[in-house]
């Protein structure tokens, strides 16, 4: 039988608040460059105040112009179908810092490979 | 009714035994009655009566002839009909002997500064004589603590000896703790983070970035084991940068 695996916080952030940030309209990631980052940390913390994983999602979906892309769908159900809801909302809390400065640097290593595999491939 | 209703069990003061309220109150020292006992015995008024922030028999002015309307620190006093000539002292706005121990040409209001009372010396320090105010409670037991930020509020009358007061706060003293934050704060400040990030646990992304998640999460969830706790409070206000001068 399949044990299932408990989330730690940096599941949380690859699977939950990754997808999250990539679907956030580019148009406003544009016109809000300085301080996105911030608004989208104060954002995750605003919108965890509540009971449920579910409630979470339709509320950071109101609060920012997000688009959910299909290709994130299973991460983020796995999330949200882990039973976990009162951890997670309470490190979507807590450590919202932590969990958005993962995210921040995952996103700075995908730019800075695309970087070098552009300068590699010139 | 319970005829004890006004005996108070004082275990340190009488081995166990209960003793009465008033003698607890004639038998302890007051914070104002240690720093009056630096003057000169400045009179201010005769008028005999108990005083509202001692609580003890004394002489001084008439408690309502003194108190402004802007006073609301009325949970803080004792029942009584006069101000006592020692509280006074603690009240003065324009003091000759804080302005000569601060080395000031004009008189300086109590409540402008931080005392501390050890062994008979009593320390007289601003706002940014913090690594002074460290280390004499660090390496001392003051008799009197009380520690001024704002500058603005009058603090002494509402001293508990035996405690570290930070503004309105009463601190347990714990030594350990205090170096502990403290020097986690240092860390931090080292590191171009501000105390405003530190006591609000809100701090700027770049910041956490440039410093190191990894190293920055591991003193975050050490400092946040007391976030919100008095103690925190004063050990982060003690916090100094490295090469950060004392006035």
């Amino acid at each position: 039988m399949n044990e299932k695996k408990e989330l730690t916080q940096e599941d949380i952030a690859m699977k939950l608040l990754f997808p999250l940030w990539e679907c956030i309209d580019s148009s406003y990631k544009e016109k809000y460059k300085t301080e996105v980052w911030q608004h989208f940390e104060n954002n995750i913390r605003v919108a965890a105040y509540t009971s449920k994983l579910n409630y979470f999602l339709s509320k950071i979906l109101k609060l920012m112009p997000i688009d959910l892309m299909a290709k994130f769908l299973k991460n983020v159900n796995e999330v949200m179908n882990s039973g976990e809801d009162k951890k997670i909302l309470k490190w979507l809390r807590s450590e919202t810092t932590y969990l958005v400065l993962q995210v921040r640097v995952l996103r700075q290593e995908i730019n800075d490979s695309y970087k070098l595999f552009e300068e590699e491939n010139k | 009714m319970n005829e004890n209703t006004n005996i108070l069990k004082i275990p340190e003061l009488a081995n166990g035994k209960a003793i009465p309220f008033e003698t607890f109150v004639s038998m302890r020292r007051t914070p104002c009655e240690i720093l009056y006992s630096f003057s000169s015995s400045k009179n201010y008024g005769d008028e005999k009566g108990i005083c509202r922030i001692t609580g003890k028999e004394s002489t001084g002015l008439k408690f309502d002839d003194w108190v402004r309307d802007t006073f609301t620190d009325y949970a803080s006093l004792y029942p009584g009909t006069i101000i006592s000539n020692e509280s006074l002292f603690c009240f003065e706005e324009s003091s000759e002997l804080i302005a000569k121990k601060v080395n000031k040409d004009k008189p300086q209001r109590f409540r402008t500064y931080s005392h501390i009372v050890i062994d008979n010396d009593w320390y007289v320090l601003t706002k940014a004589q913090k690594k002074e105010i460290y280390e004499l409670i660090i390496n001392n037991e003051p008799d009197v603590c009380v520690i001024s930020d704002s500058g603005q509020r009058h603090l002494l009358f509402k001293h508990k000896i035996g405690t570290w007061q930070f503004e309105d706060q009463h601190i347990q003293r714990d030594k350990e703790t205090l170096t502990k934050i403290k020097l986690l704060g240092d860390e931090l400040l080292n590191n171009n983070f501000s105390k405003t990030e530190m006591i609000s646990g809100n701090y700027i992304q770049h910041r956490i970035m440039k410093y190191g998640i990894k190293k920055w999460k591991s003193v975050e969830d050490k400092l946040k084991e007391y976030r919100g706790s008095a103690i925190y409070d004063l050990a982060i206000w003690l916090s100094q940068k490295e090469g950060e001068k004392d006035e």
